[in-house]
This record gives C-alpha cells, sequence and structure tokens, in this order.
C-alpha cells in the first residue's frame, strides 16, 4: 500500500514511522556524477559544497526526481582530520543545506529526506595502525554535532571497512545526537570486512549499540553482494539496507564505464528486495537513470516485514557465536584468584604472560574467554581495558568482561571490538541500576547471577524468582530477553548436599519455562574435595543434560574437554563422532609420572653437556628437560653460570663470527631462556637474578614495527636481563615513566624508519633530562652508528647480540663488576 | 580508474622465504615447512592500480599528474616511458594479526613468519607484474617511494592517487609506514623499448646486506 504524501515537508511522517510500511529508496553516487562534472583525481569532493554548490544540488534534485526518499549530502569525507574545524563545520552545513534546498524545490510525490553521509577516516586503529579508538570517537563526534546541528534527518555510516571503526562511528552518533542511525559496511569477495568481520558479526556489534538499520554498500556488483544480503537477512531484527556498485569499471573509448547496466541493476536489487530488504539505492558507478529504474522495480512492491530474531548471538571482530544445541566453553584462566604466577605477571604488568594464557586456552578449544584482572593494588579500570585491548589484538574469540567494579566494565566495554558477554549483574536493583544502562548503551550479551539483596534463594523457585524480576528490569531498559543468560549459581557439593540438585533444577526451569540460556562457573561445585576434575567433569555432564548453554571452564582439564566431547557426541552433534575421537587421539589424562623421559636425547656436541649441548643446537623442550634434572645435583646458580650462560655465549661468539645465523642464534636463545625459568621456577621467589640489570625495552613513538625490538628482548632474556618491554608505538613520557619507576640502568629504543627517527631523538634527549643514570641504546633499520651519535645516543647496536654486549658492559661499569 | 587485482592462488617460492629468513642452504629448514601452510591460510593479496601520464623535463623534474617530483632516478627509470603504472599491494591485516599471536609464542617463529610475509608481498607484486606483461606491456622495474632521490612522503600522494584504505585496506601512518605491514607502494613505467628484467637483488647497491650474502638458486 503506497500512500501520497503531501509536498510540504513539514507534514511529512518521520523516516522511521515512514519506514514502517514503505521501502526506502536512497540515492545513487555522488563521487561517479563529480567526477564526470570535473573534479580532479586527488581533489577532495566535499570543498565543492562552496566552490560548485549549483552541481551539488542539481545532483541531489535528480536523485529525488528519480524516486529518492533520502539523498546523503555530500559529506563523505568530511572530517576533522581533512579539514580544519571552521572549514569543516561550513563544508557540512553547507552539504546539507544543499540537500534540503533539493529536497524542497523538488516536485516529487513522496516524503523527502536528507542523510548526513559519514564515510571512514581512511586511517587504521591502533594497534595496527596509528589512529587511538577515542580519537576516532571524537573525529566522528565532531562531524556528526555539525550535521546534526545542520538539520540532518538521520545519520547514514557508510562504506566502512573495519568493526572497530564502525563501532567507533556508531558510539559517536549515539553520543551526539538523537537522529536515526544507519550503518553500512563494505565487504571484500571473500564476504568479510577487511578487518576480517563477518555480517553476523557486524549485526551482533551494531544491533547491540542500537543501530536502525544495517547492510552493505559499495564492494561489488548487486549480484556479487546477494551472499552478503542473505546473511545480513537472516541475522538483523532491524531494517535491511542494500547500496551496491554498478558493477566493476572498465574503459570504453577513453570512458569509464560500469559493466551492469540500470535495468540489470533494478533486477537485481528488485530480487533482494523481494527476499526482505527495505533500503535500498546505489553506490559507485550508479546515477539518477539507476535509482530511476530502480524505483520503477520498487514501487509495486509490498515491503516485506522485518523479523526480529530470537537468537542469543555474541561476537568477535571476526565472527558471531550463537548460543544454541551446542554448549560453548568459556576459558577461566585470565583470572587471578589464586593463581599465584598470574597475580605476579599482573602486578609486574607482563600482558604477555596473559596473553599466551588466552592463546593456550585458544588452541585448547575454549569457544569465548573470560577476562578477569580484578586483584588488590591494581588500578583495574585501566589494566581490564588494556589487557582486552592486547588480547583482541592476537586473538579473535569473543570476549567475556569479568568484573564487579562498574567503572572498569564500563571502559572495557567502550573499547572491546564486538558484542562480548558481560559478566555479571545480579538481581539487587544496585547491579540492575549499575550494569543495564551499561549493556542498553554497548551492547552485550547479560550473564545474569540468581541472587539479590537477600542472598542466594536455597530453592530452585527463590532463583527462577529472581531470573524473572531481572527479566522484567532488563526489558525496562529496552534489553532484550536473548540477551539475557542465567547463571543459577553452581554450589558447592561438600557443605550442602542438595546444593547440585537444586542448581540443576534451577537450570532446567530457566530453560524450559523462561527459554532462556544459561551458564555456569562449574568449578565452585568441587571446592574442598579430592581429584576435583572428577566431580566437575560429572557434573558438567549433568548440567548439560538439564540444559546448561555454556560453562567457564579450563579447557586445559581433559576430564572436562572429553565430557564436552562425549556430549556432543551422545547429542547427535558431532557426525560420526569424529571431534570426540580426534580429542582422545590428540590428548591424554594428565598423568604425574616418575619415569624418566622417553625421549632420546641426540648425541651431545663434542665437549659440551647434554644441556650445553641443547641450547647450542635450539632444542627448546630439550634443554628445558634437562635443566630440571640437572637440578637433581646442582644448585640453580650453577645451573646457570655452568650450563646455561657458556653455552649461549658459544653461540652468540659464533654469531658474531659468522659462522652461525640469526635463526640458530634465536632457537638458542628460546632454547636457553626456557631453561632460565625452569631454573627461576625452582628458586622459589629467591632471585637468582638479583645481579642481572633491568633493561626498559621499546620501539618509538610512530613505529609500528616490534619484530627486531622482539629479537633484542629475546636475546637480552635468554641472558637473564630483567626485560620490560613496553612495546610499540611508544611515547616519550611512557619510557621515561618505566625508566624512573625502575630505576633502569639502560634503555634499548628501536626505530625502523627516518620518520620516526625524531621520535627516538625526542626520547634520548627527555631521558638525559630526567634520567641522567640511564644509558640509551638504540638500534633498528635506518640507524648508524654516525646516525645514533647525531641523534645523541648512548650506543649504536647493529644487532641484537651486540645489544647484549653493549648491556653486559653498561652493567658492569655501573656495578663495577666484569662482564659475564 | 583505479581497478583492483585479486589473484586466487600465489605461487610460493620456497627459496626466497629462506633468503629472508638468513637460512643458508645447508641449514635444517623444517621450521619453515611446519610454518608455511598454516601462514598461507591468513594471506589475503590485493592489488589496486591505475595509470597515469608520465612528463619529464631537462632538469629531473617528473610529473605523473597524481605527484610531481624532482628525481634524478625517477627521470632515469622513466626516460623512455610515456605512462606509467602505480599501483598498492598488501597481503592483508590478517597476516599481521596472525603473526603477533605467534610472535607471542615463539620469536624464532616469529622471524620466520616475518619471512614467509615478506616472500608473499614480493611474489604479490611479481605475479601482478605478470599480468601486465600478459596485456603486451614492456616494464621498466617497479620503483618504490623512499628509493633513491625520491622522498618517503610521496606515499601522501600514492594513498590520495589510489584511494588504498578504501580499495584494499591498506593505510598510511602520519609517520609514513605502511598497515598491514607487509605492503608495497610502487611506479613501473609502461615502455615500447624491451629492457632486461634486472635481478633486484644484485642491481642494488647495498653490497653489505645480509640477506644478499646468502643465495639460494632460482627455482
Amino acid at each position: 500500500m503506497h500512500l501520497s504524501y503531501d509536498r510540504n515537508s513539514s507534514s511529512r511522517p518521520g523516516i522511521l514511522d515512514f519506514m514502517k510500511n514503505h521501502i526506502l529508496i536512497l540515492d545513487g553516487a555522488m563521487g561517479t556524477l563529480l567526477q564526470a562534472a570535473g573534479l580532479q583525481s586527488g581533489e577532495a569532493p566535499e570543498t565543492w559544497n562552496l566552490s560548485h554548490p549549483d552541481v551539488i544540488r542539481s545532483i541531489h534534485s535528480e536523485y529525488f526526481c528519480a524516486g529518492s526518499h533520502v539523498v546523503s549530502a555530500n559529506t563523505f569525507g568530511a572530517n576533522s582530520l581533512h579539514f580544519d574545524d571552521d572549514t569543516l563545520q561550513v563544508i557540512i552545513k553547507k552539504g546539507l543545506q544543499l540537500a534540503k534546498e533539493a529536497a524542497a524545490e523538488t516536485p516529487a510525490d513522496h516524503p523527502r529526506y536528507v542523510a548526513l553521509d559519514v564515510g571512514p577516516t581512511g586511517k587504521l586503529l591502533k594497534p595496527y595502525g596509528d589512529l587511538g579508538f577515542e580519537e576516532a570517537v571524537d573525529i566522528f563526534a565532531k562531524t556528526i554535532r555539525f550535521g546534526a546541528k545542520a538539520g540532518a534527518d538521520l545519520i547514514f555510516i557508510e562504506t566502512m571497512n573495519d568493526s572497530y571503526e564502525t563501532k567507533a562511528a556508531l558510539l559517536a552518533a549515539k553520543e551526539n545526537c538523537d537522529l536515526p542511525v544507519f550503518v553500512s559496511n563494505a565487504y571484500g569477495s571473500d564476504g568479510k570486512l577487511m578487518t576480517g568481520a563477518s555480517p553476523e558479526a557486524m549485526t551482533a556489534l551494531l544491533e547491540g549499540m542500537g543501530a536502525d538499520a544495517v547492510g552493505t554498500n559499495c564492494s561489488y556488483g548487486p549480484e556479487a553482494l546477494r551472499p552478503v544480503v542473505a546473511r545480513y537477512l537472516s541475522s538483523a531484527s532491524v531494517p535491511v539496507l542494500l547500496k551496491p556498485n554498478a558493477g566493476l569499471p572498465h574503459v570504453e573509448n577513453g570512458k569509464t564505464v560500469y559493466d551492469v547496466s540500470p535495468e540489470e541493476f533494478a533486477d537485481s536489487v528488485a530480487e533482494m528486495v523481494r527476499q526482505g530488504v527495505r533500503i535500498c539505492g546505489g553506490c559507485c558507478g550508479t546515477t539518477p537513470e539507476y535509482i530511476r529504474a530502480l524505483s520503477q522495480k520498487i514501487l509495486p512492491l509490498d515491503p516485506l516485514p522485518v523479523e526480529p530474531k530470537s537468537a542469543t548471538v555474541i561476537a568477535s571482530y571476526t565472527h558471531a557465536l550463537a548460543f544454541g544445541s551446542s554448549p560453548l566453553l568459556i576459558g577461566e584462566r585470565i583470572n587471578p584468584t589464586g593463581k599465584k604466577r598470574f597475580k605476579q605477571a599482573l602486578s609486574e604488568h607482563d600482558i604477555g604472560y596473559v596473553l599466551r594464557e588466552g592463546i593456550a586456552q585458544q588452541d585448547a578449544g575454549a569457544h569465548i574467554l573470560d577476562v578477569n584482572v580484578g586483584m588488590p593494588g591494581i588500578d583495574e579500570p585501566s589494566l581490564l581495558a588494556e589487557v582486552v585491548a592486547e588480547l583482541q589484538a592476537v586473538l579473535d574469540l569473543p570476549l567475556q568482561i569479568d568484573t564487579s567494579n562498574p567503572q572498569a566494565m564500563a571502559r572495557a566495554l567502550r573499547i572491546v571490538n564486538g558484542k562480548p558477554l558481560i559478566n555479571s549483574v545480579n538481581g539487587t536493583q544496585e547491579s540492575m541500576e549499575a550494569i543495564f544502562p551499561l549493556a542498553k548503551k554497548y551492547g552485550g550479551v547479560l550473564i545474569c547471577l540468581t541472587l539479590d539483596e537477600k542472598g542466594i534463594p536455597e530453592t530452585a523457585e527463590g532463583r527462577v524468582r529472581i531470573a524473572e524480576r531481572i527479566l522484567t528490569q532488563a526489558a525496562s531498559y529496552g534489553i532484550p530477553r536473548k540477551d539475557l543468560i542465567f547463571d543459577p549459581l553452581a554450589m558447592t557439593v561438600s557443605s550442602s548436599s542438595e546444593a547440585a540438585l537444586v542448581t540443576l533444577e534451577a537450570l532446567r526451569r530457566i530453560r524450559e519455562d523462561l527459554h532462556c540460556h544459561t551458564s555456569l562457573g562449574i568449578s565452585n561445585v568441587s571446592f574442598g574435595l579430592p581429584a576435583r576434575d572428577g566431580i566437575n567433569s560429572t557434573y558438567f555432564a549433568l548440567a548439560l543434560e538439564n540444559g546448561l548453554s555454556c560453562a567457564i571452564m579450563n579447557p586445559h582439564s581433559y576430564e572436562m574437554m572429553r565430557t564436552y566431547h562425549a556430549f556432543r557426541a551422545l547429542h547427535g552433534l558431532d557426525d560420526h563422532c569424529m571431534d570426540y575421537i580426534n580429542y582422545v587421539e590428540q590428548h591424554t589424562p594428565t598423568v604425574v609420572s616418575s619415569a624418566p623421559s622417553t625421549i632420546h636425547p641426540e648425541l651431545p656436541i663434542s665437549g659440551s653437556t647434554l644441556l650445553q649441548s641443547a641450547v647450542e643446537k635450539g632444542l627448546k623442550e630439550e634443554a628445558s628437560r634437562l635443566a630440571l634434572e640437572s637440578l637433581q645435583s646442582h644448585s640453580p646458580l650453577e645451573v646457570i653460570s655452568n650450563e646455561i650462560v657458556p653455552a649461549l655465549n658459544r653461540v652468540g661468539v659464533r654469531f658474531e663470527q659468522k659462522s652461525l645465523f640469526l635463526p640458530q642464534l634465536l632457537m638458542s636463545a628460546e632454547a636457553a631462556a626456557g631453561a632460565l625459568d625452569i631454573v627461576k621456577t625452582s628458586m622459589q621467589g629467591k632471585r637468582a637474578d638479583r645481579d642481572r640489570s633491568r633493561f626498559v625495552l621499546a620501539t618509538v613513538k610512530g613505529d609500528i614495527h616490534d619484530i627486531g625490538k622482539n629479537i633484542v628482548r629475546l636475546l637480552l632474556e635468554s641472558y637473564g636481563f630483567l626485560v620490560t618491554d613496553l612495546g610499540k608505538d611508544t611515547p616519550p613520557e611512557t619510557i621515561l615513566e618505566a625508566v624512573v619507576r625502575l630505576h633502569a640502568p639502560m634503555c634499548g629504543l628501536s626505530a625502523l624508519m627516518t620518520t620516526t627517527v625524531p621520535a627516538m631523538e625526542q626520547t634520548i634527549a627527555l631521558l638525559h633530562e630526567k634520567a641522567p643514570w640511564c644509558r640509551v641504546i638504540v638500534g633498528g633499520a635506518v640507524l648508524t652508528q654516525d646516525y645514533a651519535d647525531r641523534i645523541g645516543a648512548d650506543a649504536y647496536a647493529q644487532d641484537a647480540m651486540a645489544c647484549v654486549r653493549i648491556a653486559e658492559e653498561i652493567e658492569a661499569q655501573t656495578s663495577g663488576k666484569d662482564p659475564s | 580508474m583505479i581497478r583492483i587485482y585479486e589473484p586466487q592462488d600465489l605461487p610460493v617460492n620456497r627459496n626466497e622465504i629462506l633468503r629472508y629468513a638468513l637460512i643458508k642452504p645447508d641449514m635444517p629448514a623444517d621450521r619453515i615447512d611446519q610454518l608455511l601452510p598454516d601462514a598461507l591460510q591468513h594471506i589475503h593479496g590485493r592489488v589496486c592500480y591505475a595509470s597515469f601520464p608520465v612528463q619529464l623535463s631537462e632538469d629531473g623534474q617528473v610529473d605523473l599528474s597524481f605527484t610531481k617530483v624532482s628525481s634524478r632516478s625517477l627521470c632515469h627509470l622513466l626516460r623512455s616511458s610515456s605512462q606509467c603504472i602505480l599501483f598498492a599491494a598488501t597481503i592483508g591485516i590478517d597476516f599481521d594479526r596472525y603473526a603477533a599471536r605467534i610472535s607471542r609464542l615463539s620469536t624464532t617463529n616469529g622471524w620466520l613468519l616475518h619471512a614467509i610475509g615478506t616472500e608473499r608481498i614480493e611474489t604479490l607484486c611479481d605475479t601482478f607484474e605478470k599480468t601486465l606483461l600478459e596485456e603486451g606491456c614492456q616494464l621498466t622495474r617497479r620503483f618504490s617511494p623512499g628509493y633513491g632521490d625520491v622522498p618517503l612522503s610521496m606515499q601522501r600522494d600514492v594513498f590520495r592517487a589510489l584511494d588504498c584504505s578504501r580499495k584494499i585496506g591498506l593505510t598510511l601512518t602520519d609517520s609514513l609506514l605502511m598497515s598491514p605491514s607487509k605492503s608495497v607502494t610502487a611506479i613501473i613505467g609502461l615502455t615500447n623499448t624491451p629492457l632486461r628484467q634486472s635481478d633486484h637483488c644484485a642491481s642494488c647497491s647495498i653490497a653489505s646486506c645480509a640477506f644478499r650474502s646468502i643465495s639460494h638458486e632460482k627455482e
């Protein structure tokens, strides 16, 4: 049914109301038409708002006449990276004014709206690029404030090819205006964004944050986007948008032409509208002719209703994960509770340790990682944010943000790249009032603990009542049922014999009566009992049978993982039991054995002990095992100074003599570092390394490469130096802070390119001024001794081994000892 | 007009990987062979390119319409070209993430992946050049901003001209580094005079280069 609307725009419906019963037609390309009108390669199209207003206005008019309900103002690249604030405001204001003038003067028989067009910044976000997430939010915020002030009817975020930048733009829109926001991403031929996200992952992220429509534009012609559109239609609960190119460009008789004609284009897009697309238009290569053809095809069509989807979905920056019949495993190991080594890593700011724990859990089969860094004496909000940022730099699993500190929760939810699990909210007013607004704003699926002001009810009935109250209150915040997962709390069976059964009953009732998903922290059940894995894995099986959707557990536990695989096999979730078979074939129960290792040691190098030989040959596992053996008969210091160091030194000398090369040096250093770790662990906190110096290491600001720095770190660590690695793109102030805090006698700086050497020079000057005791060693591809002298470095290391030698010299000078 | 080249398969030149990794012919290379199959899953090669007119003046001024530069070395390269191809190539950000992850567990493997990534991007460029040759073009060798007397700051013009971020997901930092890290931008002259493709490595003037001192036989 199609109503006619008064041309007087004051009586037109709001765009979201209009969309309820209509297919919304957007415009076609702006850039393509501007190029045809003489825009030069490299010229900013937005400047034409000021220099060629008539051209811009008439393009908008042509689109309205062709049937567009919405035109996008010529503001795609209007942001503060490209224009100063005053110019930016003028360009945006003028851009919207021209579009609105076109809307007013066009004799079209339908309501007309004007969008603020928001394109990508062209920068990649940290840590792989140099634009900070909050900087990106600020850039978009400025554009959106100017656009809203200039009277835009909606915000159209488009052509985004990175999930994180898309999140920054949507966040800026939500924080700076009340206008409807449409978000459209550009996909590659593999059906992913350039940075890896799938359509389902983008839907989860964007719907969670309150986008009013999601979809895809640009990329390729309509047919190539068909699979992407289908995936949006099956995952989105909001209207789906499609704005493809007119195919791919080629040159004919010296002119650029696109290979999809207006008729073909309109047929393809109309076909997808019949399948459920509710908003359509054209991108590169499309003209008013395409939109006219499209609107003729669309007008006779009745819009398909937008079906809300009921699946509970979370997402990382690559993929979405839906809760369903196959249970999901949440790795619990990133948590300091009861873990001495983990606590030490957090207090020493050893992020690398935390990351290795995360990677190991993914390799062990976890689908989601719980992230908890809460312990006394740390700044939890900033540490949690840092760990989340570092984890998502190297791991593509969805995260479960686990903190009882609402401030830490808010910061982590803001910067997480995806739609996370939020662990947790409970039935107390205080908790719900703190957490629900965060979930509503940033998106996420909430883990809801069934406890309230009176504590944990002893009965299943009591826990279900709390779940119902949480559901009601969440709904009042606009948080749907599907975004709530209930944890009816596994209690310790050794202190209450009915406790385990009550929880199972609560699980079943939440699943069957409330139709919600459930989660449990399994291992609580076995506190105080021997052979806990036996209780845990059996309880896990019982809970799964009672409808458990996901478990917070240790993916390194053989018994838990075997139970998981067995459950899937028995429930018809594992074809031919292949996953189960693969798992048990590749894993054996952890049995403590006193039998000697059966690894046959290779023949030692003559004149070397077995351990020395393993280090020299770069056999890491062998070296660690032999170090452990050697500790039976020798003191830790003897193992270090008689075995590990001499062997590593021989390798180092051969490297310096060029009879051995970098890969061999690295393997030996890894073997030595592994052996050293074993020895240090055996000393149980007594410091073997008291005599070795602190060494602060960093790649300088502006430089995002770290392979050279990582090699230096490994070498220094294998020689026993206490290395604090500050990572890449490190501001001078951060380096100074670490040097002062640790009173480090030396600091190593790395830079790859000439463009980042000034940052190195600046850092050296700052260190010499504020930390005069610290000697600065520099290295990196572009540096030479001469260059190092000119920027004021204390020493130049041409390679990693040279850096070790210089560090030994400095250490000898500062402590008055001979270098080892 | 900016065009896209996106090959499905790129041949692997194992000897080049070994050369970049500084693995000599008599050293065992089994770790490379262990890493390679998984690493190849994280490569997505994309190239965007466009052609531009070449105008040279006597005093070493080069005008390529998207950039103007005073450069003897670029003048020399393009001395018999009236058109050039400007291209940007990358193997994608997924490889950087993958390498960062592997490096966290083993620096040695991080170094070896660095070599694999370098071979991949060079092979991508070589394969792209072959498609130009198949179109009947004669090519000069490829020449990147920062080579010879061409300033690295030309990168800004390159990125503007090719819209690299939108087309292939390649971005430039304020300090003129490219991200994803395994990426190349370059100019290739189109010429009617057949030119011998000189060996990139042997024709380089840095005689002390570590990568040069180790030679693997060409496959």
